[in-house]
């Protein structure tokens, strides 16, 4: 089914059956999928992946192949529907599972046991299978029937009372997520590493692996450093953190930039930027670490500075320099930034609706085995006829009886 | 270094120029996952992170810094100056024996130092190397340096965080550093698992930027597909109400609530007892309860501030209601469903002592792993390295350690 004149992925070969809905299952799959694994998607007959309703659609149209999110989400797979809980469905999915290396399984723990695809039962029935479960707060531990969202998410990983960083000094105002969807995103990503360790694990030990991925902690190990910052210092981790970096206001935005404390000669590089003002003449600016009360005033000086400036042209020179600097960019402009277009990083993908639309691609090129979009994301059911007939040799009149039980 | 039964990478060695964060991140996850990860720093150019001010009281100094040991554990560290021609010919003996090499440098490092992709392959014809940068290795702006926050910036991350109303806001903590690590690991375990089957190694070139905006797909193309650029929007998602974070009893003390369904909307109103604004037919629908939101909030802030943030969470949980405390650092470590899930793992350092470090945020079964050891100090492993894997002898260590090209 995939074209012989295309350059192999990494994981071709690599068979996976995904059973997961939303973001970061399907996420997950997604990866493996762009980068060569055959990966099955199925879907519930009738509704099909409820990412299919999220907003935003192609022209703000409303239709089941038209979502970006899930048009981007389930890209290079195959999509068949099938009732996994019912009997004869799920005869079918076991033929498929006997001829797959991984399952993918999404969903609350108490529904994936419902369904009958918790560990016990698939490994009993498939030695060998990599299960990968992405759960909302996991498969064990005392919260793992607790419903999840993106934002309980975001807030349970400590990001959430940090942010917005800036607002230091107001404690009374509430904590954000950030844009998007992060938390779920991270959790596809960290779940489709876990999915890759266990499979070398079965290369090591011969046996099957229950992989059990939260939406929780994948990117609550992003606060690690505060983590430290608690159990060596006794700082809690409230609001007020940014690393080092500081916004500075432009004319038209702002520009960001990080003097790392131990790199005195960004520290210089940014003096001469400036035209090493007569103001930083004095011990106190021989390095960022020395500023010590004259913070305030340095960064006064420094927005009054760049305030003559448009933040692309700031940022330009300040690089020419080697000073750390990036504008702040909205969405438009970082897509449509030259770097990003000239890497190919956003390109047209075609979504099941029949329009194509630019998307981002990959978030690594690979020089032997390229990255790419292999199928547009499966209109539902699309490939019912080449996966159960084609791939398990179902009769015509075994998928008619299936397709009349509702089923498939 | 243990000789167990094998590890998932087992027979893997990585030689990990990396350093800060995204580098270090990743490399510690493949030590956990039983690589043997040689982690190469100059002596007189250490790893920036152990200067970062994370230091228990009297413990200051290069070995000492919070914000270096949760992100080398399992690895092995050495001191070699690759600037000096000696020093160099050691890191390339090392990558000869490596199955991986992975860097973080700014774009062009490598290169200048001798080390660029295209020398390691002659050195090591199936050699895998990862190569993250801000920017990427190919484009205009390759040569850019940038550090994480300033990713947030330039991917648009920063443009669509923040209370509504307002241009931008600034993730808390570290985000597309840590992001990028990860992703490095899929990378490399992807190319691994190629080169299994096919005996040939390959450069995989990564972006930061790129690895954040990949994040954020229906942005993105709501914008490409739709002209629309999205600002920022509190916590609001569009869609649902109350779908945000309430203010309880304490100080830092607040809850998340996402009511998403009708059937959600029932279980939150039985939650709280059915309180007569729950009848006000403003709230009936999802729609109407979007558009007064307000409103609606005001009201879910009034129960909320009655309770801590853990017994909301608890009463809503209980009735199948999305909720959760924002936690700090402190109450994360606290929290009894991480603890018994064992993200944080206890090693045991040479200079801090029992410390905890983020385990893999995931759980696998049966195994065999992970496996985690403390992060080296910076000296630590320069003899075992030299002597056992490079097989000098003790005469020409101690020369190379005179003349400063190791320490």
């Amino acid at each position: 089914m995939t074209d012989a004149e295309e350059p192999e992925g990494a994981l071709e070969g690599l068979k996976v059956v995904e059973i997961a809905e939303g973001i970061s299952g399907p996420y997950c799959g997604k990866l493996l999928a762009d980068l060569g694994a055959e990966v099955i998607k199925v879907e519930r007959p009738g509704a099909g992946d409820a990412s299919r309703g999220f907003a935003p659609f192609y022209h703000d149209e409303p239709s089941p192949d038209a979502g970006l999110l899930f048009g981007f989400l389930n890209t290079s797979k195959l999509g068949v529907t099938l009732d996994v809980a019912a009997p004869p469905g799920r005869e079918i999915l076991h033929r498929l599972l006997a001829e797959a290396d991984v399952v993918l399984v999404g969903g609350r723990p108490a529904a994936i046991e419902r369904a009958g695809l918790d560990y016990a039962s698939l490994s009993e029935a498939h030695a060998g299978l990599v299960c990968t479960y992405v759960t909302p707060f996991g498969l064990t531990g005392p919260h793992a029937g607790w419903q999840g969202s993106e934002l309980v998410a975001f807030q349970a990983s400590g990001l959430g009372i940090m942010t917005p960083a800036e607002r230091r000094g107001s404690p009374e105002m509430r904590p954000l997520k950030a844009g998007g969807h992060q938390a779920l995103m991270v959790a596809g990503l960290t779940a489709a590493v876990a999915t890759m360790h266990a499979l070398f694990a079965r290369e090591a030990s011969g046996d099957g692996q229950c992989v059990d991925v939260s939406e929780v902690e994948p990117l609550t190990s992003h606060q690690f450093l505060n983590l430290a910052r608690w159990t060596y210092t006794g700082d809690p981790g409230y609001r007020g953190y940014t690393e080092g970096s500081g916004r500075i206001w432009c004319r038209d935005g702002a520009v960001f930039m990080l003097l790392f404390a131990g790199q005195e000669h960004q520290w210089q590089a940014f003096l001469d930027l400036m035209g090493n003002p007569e103001w930083a003449q004095g011990p106190e600016y021989r390095s960022r670490a020395s500023l010590g009360e004259k913070t305030e005033e340095f960064w006064a000086r420094v927005h009054e500075w760049a305030g003559g400036y448009g933040k692309q042209e700031l940022y330009r020179e300040a690089q020419g320099r080697r000073v750390p600097m990036f504008p702040e960019n909205s969405i438009a402009e970082a897509v449509e930034s030259e770097q990003v277009r000239a890497r190919g990083f956003v390109q047209e993908i075609p979504l099941a609706c029949g329009a194509s639309v630019r998307a981002p691609t990959a978030p690594y090129q690979f020089s032997e085995t390229p990255v790419r979009v292999r199928r547009v994301a499966p209109s539902l059911g699309r490939d019912n006829d080449a996966v159960f007939r084609g791939r398990l040799g179902l009769t015509a009149e075994e998928l008619r009886r299936a397709r009349e039980a509702g089923v498939v | 270094m243990s000789d167990g039964e094998p590890l998932p990478l087992s027979g893997v060695t990585v030689a990990d120029f990396s350093w800060v964060l995204a580098g270090p991140r990743c490399t510690s996850w493949l030590g956990a996952m039983g690589a043997r990860v040689i982690k190469i720093e100059g002596p007189k150019r250490p790893d920036q992170y152990r200067s970062v001010a994370v230091f228990e009281a009297g413990k200051a100094g290069i070995d000492g810094s919070g914000a270096f040991h949760p992100l080398n554990h399992t690895k092995l560290g050495c001191a070699i100056d690759f600037g000096h021609p000696k020093g160099l010919a050691l890191a390339k003996r090392i990558v000869a024996i490596s199955d991986v090499v992975v860097e973080n440098f700014s774009h062009g490092v490598m290169e200048r130092a001798g080390l660029g992709y295209e020398e390691l392959r002659q050195l090591k014809p199936d050699v895998i190397m990862v190569s993250s940068s801000a920017m990427g290795k190919s484009g205009p702006d390759k040569h850019h340096v940038a550090y994480g926050t300033l990713i947030h910036a330039f991917a648009g991350l920063n443009s669509v965080t923040g209370y509504e109303g307002e241009s931008a806001g600034t993730v808390g903590g570290t985000f597309a550093d840590p992001l990028t690590g990860t992703t490095m690991v899929l990378a490399v375990l992807a190319a691994l698992w190629r080169r299994r089957r096919t005996g040939r190694g390959q450069l995989i070139d990564l972006s930061m930027v790129e690895a954040t905006m990949m994040q954020l797909p229906e942005l993105v193309m709501d914008y490409t597909a739709n002209g629309r650029v999205a600002a920022p929007r509190g916590n609001d998602d569009g869609i649902a109400a109350p779908n945000d974070c309430y203010p309880c009893r304490g100080e830092h003390d607040w809850v998340a609530i996402s009511v998403r369904s009708q059937e959600e909307w029932e279980a939150f109103c039985g939650a709280l007892g059915r309180p007569a604004w729950c009848a006000d037919p403003r709230f009936a629908d999802q729609q109407s309860r979007f558009e007064h939101r307000e409103a609606l909030n005001r009201h879910v802030s009034e129960w909320t501030r009655t309770l801590s943030a853990a017994a909301a969470t608890e009463l809503l949980q209980a009735a199948g209601v999305a909720a959760g405390p924002s936690y700090s650092a402190a109450q994360l470590y606290a929290d009894p469903h991480y603890n018994a899930r064992g993200l944080f793992v206890e090693v045991e350092h040479p200079v801090v002592g029992r410390k905890p470090v983020m385990g893999l945020p995931y759980r696998l079964a049966p195994g065999p792993g992970p496996r985690y050891w403390a992060a080296p100090t910076l000296r630590q492993h320069t003899d075992l390295v030299l002597r056992d894997i490079l097989e000098l002898d003790e005469a020409e260590i101690a020369s190379l350690r005179e003349e400063g090209v190791v320490a």
